[in-house]
């Protein structure tokens, strides 16, 4: 398993080729390129050689899969096994501690465990009981968090989903914060992924304002109601919406298929007058390719309903944006990635801005999980050279499909 | 989908494009360095704190409101009264993060005008418009 860069191919020649393929799909940043031999992994928004088609010889691929495959296999299980084990034992044997500190939990405890003597009086005068200390050190959790989210961050690149589908129902789930913190720095977490990939996709030309802005617009006014929405909602009904919300994003992840040229024979009259169309470079092939989009209306109605999602619990909307942006609007593959980064980058902002107004923003949470989850993405990356995505994608499905369950339970109060 | 072979200068390639990239870029990176910096002095306790960073553990199982109720702050731009403390210096640089498409696409507008775009710039302009109202506080729901 290896990833192919230009350089690579360049070196590759063409008697010497063990297997050859197209990108066949897309799934959030990530460009998947297969045939029957292998599959590889090749375009994040941080590695980018955007080659269409690819070439490697066996040679290649029989060293490459001999020196890694021992190594990677030890490391990716010990990562996924620290995951759960810090996950369902770890946390939530913390959280106890955690919520002893909370003032409310703080006094019911203390009513149980501390002598009446140990009353004092308020300044109203009513006798109360002084709150207990936390026997968990406060910087545990932003180690934890930090931790946690490295591991998140390397899990989403490897298998090619954005940071906050995934930090928002674990953290959500497993951590002690109220969802109002954890869905504000899931929407700060997606705005730096965003940030730190657009430029370079601007510079590739990839990224059409053209196609993004009108969509971006219609998802950010919705991100912006789904965000006033979420803040008004329990914490019970977010978490209840969320495990079903996820469960989705598995159906979608799982059922999509992308095609890298979709076939777009007549353009609504929205696109004409939008002039939703463009070219971009095919750098594989030195080709310019010509492209225009169709079925604007229902683009724009589903991503009214994708902003909306995303701004209600801070997933961010990669998981989305593509698939719409692609097979509905019938824009390339590589065009569609690359605008979703600029469509989540404004919805992502606007909805912030919900939840910094409301005071949702707790410094402690959301600078330990963005650093965690961007150095963790740089790992990632550097690893997709010797990691199965296929493998890692199904990991992503189980690490979904365990945070919606424990979001359901949650939702129902079977599990708090 | 038309593919063709060229060897003239791609039509992806603008100024404009160029401009928006290196816009996007620099504002990020420094709403990053901010946000480092000033987390970096909150941890080290060099500046005072509004919440002893020992205390935050009590507070972050709360709802925002009653975050907000516990301690005094009262959410919408009312941390720039409090900036002098070193967890709310932290929200100068997220701030600035969530603001750097509004200033991205305030550059953006003239360029487009140029370009005699007015539909794009229109888009453009009510996209900073809804960013605006977004980081107003003036909409509000709930609790």
């Amino acid at each position: 398993m290896t990833t192919l860069t230009r350089a690579t191919v360049s070196r590759v020649g063409r008697g010497n080729v063990a297997s050859r393929g197209n990108v066949t799909h897309v799934v959030a940043s990530a460009v998947y390129l297969i045939d029957n031999k292998t599959q590889l992994k090749l375009w994040t928004p941080t590695d980018l050689p955007l080659t269409r088609s690819f070439e490697i010889s066996s040679k290649q691929l029989a060293a490459s899969r001999r020196k890694n495959r021992i190594i990677m296999h030890f490391f990716l299980k010990t990562i996924l096994s620290l995951a759960f084990f810090g996950l369902f034992f770890l946390a939530p044997g913390l959280r106890i501690h955690a919520d002893e500190s909370s003032p409310e939990a703080a006094s019911a405890v203390a009513t149980k465990s501390q002598p009446p003597e140990l009353a004092v009086q308020d300044s109203s005068g009513a006798f109360i009981m002084p709150a207990p200390k936390s026997r968990t050190p406060w910087w545990i959790w932003p180690i934890l968090l930090f931790i946690v989210c490295f591991l998140l961050g390397i899990v989403a690149v490897l298998g090619g989903v954005g940071g906050g589908v995934l930090f928002v129902p674990i953290v959500g789930s497993f951590f002690p914060f109220h969802m109002d913190f954890v869905r504000a720095t899931g929407l700060l977490l997606a705005l730096s992924g965003a940030l730190a990939s657009s430029p370079m996709l601007f510079r590739k030309g990839m990224t059409n304002l053209r196609v993004a802005m009108p969509f971006s617009l219609v998802a950010s006014c919705s991100a912006i109601v789904g965000a006033m929405l979420g803040m008004a909602i329990s914490e019970k009904v977010v978490q209840l919406s969320l495990g079903i919300i996820i469960l989705f994003i598995v159906a979608i992840m799982l059922l999509t298929r992308k095609t890298e040229y979709p076939r777009v024979e007549n353009p609504d009259r929205l696109s004409n007058l939008l002039r939703i169309n463009g070219s971009y470079l095919e750098e594989s092939t030195g080709h310019e390719v010509d492209w225009k989009a169709h079925r604007s209306v229902l683009s724009g109605i589903l991503f009214v309903f994708i902003g909306f999602i995303g701004g209600m619990f801070g997933l961010g909307a990669g998981w989305a944006n593509v698939p719409v942006l692609n097979m509905v609007s019938g824009v390339p593959l590589k065009v569609a990635v690359a605008t979703s980064s600029y469509i989540l980058l404004t919805s992502s902002s606007a909805a912030a801005w919900v939840y910094i107004n409301k005071g949702a923003l707790i410094a402690m949470i959301a600078i330990p999980s963005i650093t965690g989850i961007m150095l963790g993405a740089k790992i990632g990356v550097k690893m997709l050279k010797r990691t199965r995505p296929e493998n890692v994608r199904k990991i992503v499905i189980v690490l979904l499909v365990v945070a919606s369950a424990r979001a359901l339970l949650k939702g129902f109060g079977i599990w708090n | 989908m038309e593919e063709k072979q060229t060897d003239a200068v791609p039509k992806y390639s603008t100024p404009r494009r160029e401009t928006y990239a290196s816009w996007l870029e620099n504002c990020s990176r420094t709403g990053l360095a901010i946000v480092a910096i000033s987390f970096a002095i909150y941890v080290t306790g060099s500046i005072e704190s509004h919440l002893p960073v020992k205390d935050i553990p009590s507070y972050w199982g709360m709802s925002a409101a009653e975050y907000m109720q516990e301690t005094g702050y009262r959410g919408g731009w009312a941390w720039t009264s409090l900036v002098h403390k070193a967890d709310y210096m932290n929200f100068i640089g997220i701030c600035f993060l969530a603001s750097v498409t509004m200033v991205c696409n305030l550059r953006l507008i003239p360029m487009l005008l140029k370009e005699n775009d007015k539909i794009l710039a229109g888009i453009c302009v009510a996209q900073i418009i809804v960013i605006l109202l977004a980081a107003s506080g003036i909409l509000t729901v709930g609790h």
